[in-house]
């Protein structure tokens, strides 16, 4: 906090209070998905070079034509998982549900695998 | 034949691929154009962006993200009539043009209609005389073979008299298209030189040149006649026989003296009663 002194001799102490809030970037600061609308105010042209740049290899921009969206960005390592249709059909089918043309939206995909094995005793 | 490089904006404003939209619009609105070629990194061409693009976008987005890509471009040399259908055809209102891989130009359908409009008989729809006579120069100036053939309707002022001017223009609309038609393989151009004479400049020798032309008024006849307009043509051929490279700055004086030896090679295919009269 510092003080702003005015050059008025009838000072009247004015003050003003700043606040800083310092968090760690996310690298990526995309998160897993993207979903970019069509009239959104970053396309996917510009997504693929800042993905290119900050975490190169890691996502794949895919071109849609599904209600709203242009692109949907995800990250490779979740096609490990579960095939990309899939998991593409189950995001454009929530997402179409809440965004709208001018709409950027990231998603955090949580994907849990549950795994029984009979084993012979 | 006129070449988009005759009539094409050079330099050309161009926009950067890592522009923002909000850059092109104000771009095209300081220099009151719809477009602009998009040039990526390497200078190439790679796309191009429109105030139609520019309107749909959010301002906050690259040009990448709102330019149209896979741009419908045309080489300098392409002729102005191939410009013409390839924009109609697309459905497009400019074509950046390329030399090589490098943009050099823009053209844009009205740069090519106002162009066009200047050298076109509103009658017949064929070239002008002048507009030939140009396009003789050039074929002399390439170094090819030139023939003219110019061509005379019979008796037309007597037709006129006749039936009125108003039918006198239709007959001169059917002997129009009639060339139109017979001249779309390239070898042959046709003009309206005056009144009721036409012109063709070919690069064909005198003889191949004087074949056609009997086939061209064997059609004229025919095709009046079933329209119930008959008219009768006669034409004279002039040209077509050069051995030696002509001197360049004879050029204009050459084609006047081809053109005036076709004509008055006509006026004695009227005298003769022969379709067509080779000039000597």
């Amino acid at each position: 906090m510092f003080n702003l002194k005015s050059g008025n001799s009838n000072d009247t102490g004015r003050k003003a209070q700043i606040s800083i809030i310092l968090s760690e970037f996310e690298i990526p600061p995309i998160q897993d998905v993207l979903l970019i609308g069509k009239k959104a105010p970053v396309g996917p042209e510009a997504v693929q070079r800042m993905i290119d740049v900050l975490s190169p290899e890691q996502y794949e921009i895919i071109k849609v034509n599904e209600g709203p969206f242009e692109a949907v960005v995800i990250r490779n390592s979740l096609s490990l998982l579960i095939t990309r249709d899939k998991l593409l059909n189950i995001i454009l089918d929530e997402g179409c549900k809440i965004a709208s043309e001018t709409a950027v939206l990231k998603a955090q995909v949580n994907i849990v695998l549950n795994i029984n094995v009979e084993v012979d005793l | 034949m006129l070449k988009v490089f005759d009539v094409m904006s050079s330099p050309v404003i161009t926009a950067d691929v890592l522009d923002s939209v909000s850059k092109a619009a104000l771009i095209m609105e300081k220099n009151k154009i719809g477009g602009l070629p998009v040039l990526d990194e390497r200078k190439q061409l790679c796309g191009i962006i429109t105030s139609r693009d520019v309107r749909r976008v959010h301002h906050n987005r690259i040009v990448a993200d709102a330019m149209s890509k896979n741009v419908v471009h045309v080489n300098k040399y392409t002729t102005l009539w191939d410009a013409k259908s390839i924009l109609e055809e697309k459905k497009l209102e400019r074509l950046p043009v390329l030399e090589g891989c490098k943009l050099v130009g823009i053209i844009t359908r009205t740069d090519i209609l106002v162009k066009i409009g200047r050298h076109t008989d509103p009658l017949t729809g064929l070239m002008t005389g002048s507009y030939i006579r140009y396009l003789a120069e050039n074929i002399l100036k390439a170094g090819n073979e030139l023939t003219v053939i110019f061509f005379d309707l019979n008796g037309f002022g007597l037709i006129n008299k006749k039936h009125g001017h108003v039918y006198g223009d239709r007959c001169l609309k059917i002997v129009g298209q009639i060339f139109t038609e017979n001249t779309s393989g390239g070898l042959y151009f046709p003009g309206r030189y005056a009144g009721d004479e036409f012109i063709v400049v070919t690069t064909e020798k005198k003889d191949d040149a004087g074949l056609w032309a009997n086939e061209i008024i064997k059609k004229i006849v025919n095709i009046t006649k079933k329209k119930g307009m008959p008219v009768n043509i006669a034409a004279g051929v002039a040209g077509g026989r050069r051995k030696n490279a002509r001197m360049e700055i004879h050029l204009s004086a050459t084609v006047d003296d081809l053109i005036n030896s076709a004509s008055l090679a006509s006026t004695l295919s009227k005298q003769y009663c022969v379709p067509v009269t080779f000039s000597n």
